[in-house]
């Protein structure tokens, strides 16, 4: 709820559009989407031509954010950074929260033995800091986008893990479970068809958080040149291309860090926001 | 009380036994063959036959399980494959760079960080607690390698007003004082040039560490005064006419003192796990700018090992707060 709105504009306007964090998140979130589809054409086809003549250019008006040691124009590959960003959300994030919610769902619902492994195992990985943990993954897997793709899921599905079992545990105990369970409902028709659709509304918004998060964790990994290898015009690694350059060519690494920090704090809107809207009860 | 510190430390000896355990899967997980790896390919298959025996590679999982964990407990974290000597003995000699900058970041975000809180809770909903609310939303999305070379550009690119890089200036003698730490060492030494020095090449690299974390550890102060702020014995205080800041500083923050504790302990494992990028960017040279150089030449035990020690300290503070925690917390002493 937006403080000082008066009763009458509350009814006049649906809900979501009275949450401001929704409203911008949302709008954040239309102009990623619309870069990552639609960005490659309206910048040059080949991000990766070489153009030598045209090496180290401050940003102009023919090139708003310069143009690195080879000519490569960045604003085209700040574009094409957000495909890649996309794609490696959309890879990693079905797998973490597809484990998480399955080990969750098993251990919240049937509790016991099983249960408190599965518990232990998600301390383990969230008694100490994940990023280091995908790190040493990365290595051990190899640098590359894939290795990257494949520490990120590792290190992050326990998150997803602990929130599905809370939430299940809490449901399991309500009267509409009990209900089903008299009525003759088998245990799994009973977890996805009756507690799971419930426990929606906090993944959605820990998801969308995530997915600015996820963003960061593979461009720091790339930036260590673990993740995306040059020429991939993958945020990270372009700040870490432009790094050794950063004194003189401050442009190159300057604005592919930029495009990382406002996706990260854009999703973070956009899942306050989404709190907000989709649980007014909740509201941080 | 004692009860309460005893099951953490069990906890504490299970989770760090599960890291050794996820570490030790992972390295079994690498694909293709390490011997042969190592070995390079122009030996021939017997003699990676006779390294894969010298190395215990031949043995079962079980039987090379309990080798590293004896190892480890032995305090052997194994053979760096570049430098090829021990990696407890560099890790020895870059520790104390990593935790003279961790130890500094977190007492200026605990420095700033409780003052700033409990300034934003009194001024709830005004400007600087709109401000603090703004600084958390950036602070929580910059990613702290690139914050790092912006404020590089600034202030040693454009600025030139502090160094880029290092850990002490060029041509100074080396510092080899008892603790290791350059503040400290230079200090016993009665060397104030180096002090300087010390103080200057820190500036950058704990501003890059402390920013981000600075503003999360405001917001969450402000919560938990806040809640105080509501309390009957602060409208009690503020009838007898105590002045706010005495309110906020005295009555407020000592009654946040417990969770103040929790939030500022929780804070060192994302210093930590940030040290490595900051001591990237500033060629600083702690344990992280070791394991960095141990990345780019697949120097596979330092890794793990550089992994294992950040774990392990991490974990270690979170049972000292916890500790901590119970000895502070009256509630806690009646168990």
């Amino acid at each position: 709820m937006v403080r000082g709105t008066t009763v009458a504009t509350r009814r006049r306007w649906p809900r979501w559009l009275r949450s401001p964090d929704f409203v911008v998140g949302s709008v954040f979130l239309m102009i990623f989407l619309g870069l990552a589809v639609f960005g490659p054409m309206l910048v040059p086809a080949d991000t990766n031509q070489l153009n030598v003549m045209q090496r180290f250019k401050a940003p102009s008006a023919e090139h708003w954010f310069g143009t690195d040691a080879v000519g490569r124009d960045i604003l085209g590959r700040v574009v094409a950074g957000t495909r890649i960003s996309l794609l490696v959300v959309c890879i990693v994030l079905p797998i973490a929260v597809g484990i998480g919610t399955l080990l969750g769902a098993i251990g919240g619902y049937f509790g016991g033995t099983l249960d408190s492994f599965i518990m232990r195992v998600t301390d383990v990985f969230l008694a100490f800091p994940g990023f280091i943990l995908a790190m040493a993954v990365n290595a051990v897997v190899g640098p590359g986008l894939t290795g990257a793709m494949i520490a990120i899921a590792f290190v992050w599905w326990p998150g997803y893990a602990r929130l599905i079992r809370g939430e299940v545990l809490m449901l399991k105990g309500t009267t509409f479970v009990e209900g089903a369970r008299a009525l003759g409902g088998k245990d799994a028709r009973i977890l996805w068809r009756h507690i799971l659709p419930q426990t929606i509304t906090p993944v959605v918004v820990k998801m969308t958080l995530d997915v600015g998060y996820i963003i960061l964790t593979t461009a720091t990994l790339s930036f260590l040149g673990l993740g995306a290898q040059p020429p991939t015009p993958e945020w990270g690694a372009m700040v870490n291309e432009g790094r050794a350059f950063i004194i003189d060519y401050w442009w190159w690494s300057t604005f592919p860090g930029l495009a990382i920090t406002i996706c990260v704090i854009g999703f973070n809107i956009l899942g306050d926001g989404l709190r907000e809207v989709l649980d007014p009860h909740k509201r941080l | 009380m004692l009860r309460y510190i005893l099951g953490r430390a069990i906890g504490l000896v299970l989770v760090i036994l599960g890291t050794v355990t996820v570490l030790f899967l992972v390295q079994e997980m690498i694909p293709g063959d390490p011997i042969r790896a190592f070995a390079g390919e122009r030996v021939r298959a017997e003699q990676v036959e006779i390294l894969r025996r010298e190395f215990g590679l031949d043995k079962p999982l079980y039987v090379r399980y309990g080798t590293y964990l004896w190892n480890l407990a032995r305090g052997d974290l194994g053979l760096s494959l570049t430098s090829q000597r021990r990696v407890q003995e560099d890790m020895r000699a870059y520790l104390p760079a990593t935790l003279e900058l961790a130890v500094v970041s977190i007492v200026i975000i605990a420095a700033l960080g409780i003052p700033l809180g409990v300034l934003a809770a009194q001024h709830s909903g005004r400007a600087l607690d709109q401000v603090t609310r703004l600084l958390a939303f950036v602070g929580a999305g910059l990613p702290v390698f690139w914050l790092g070379l912006m404020l590089m550009i600034l202030f040693y690119g454009k600025l030139g007003w502090l160094p880029g890089g290092g850990r002490i200036a060029f041509g100074l003698p080396r510092l080899d004082g008892p603790t290791g730490s350059y503040l400290l060492d230079s200090l016993i030494a009665g060397n104030f040039q180096a002090f300087g020095s010390t103080v200057a090449h820190l500036v950058l690299p704990v501003v890059t560490l402390a920013l981000g974390r600075l503003t999360v550890v405001t917001r969450l102060l402000r919560s938990t005064v806040l809640e105080i702020l509501h309390e009957d014995y602060i409208r009690t205080a503020r009838s007898k006419g105590v002045s706010e800041r005495k309110i906020g500083f005295k009555h407020a923050l000592r009654n946040a003192a417990t969770p103040a504790i929790t939030i500022l302990g929780l804070q060192f494992g994302w210093i930590l796990q940030g040290t490595i990028l900051v001591e990237v960017v500033f060629s600083f040279p702690g344990i992280g700018y070791y394991a960095y150089n141990a990345m780019i030449n697949h120097d596979l035990p330092v890794i793990l090992a550089f992994t294992l020690v950040i774990a392990i300290t991490f974990v270690v503070m979170n049972f000292l707060v916890d500790t901590l925690y119970a000895v502070v917390n009256p509630k806690l002493r009646t168990w």
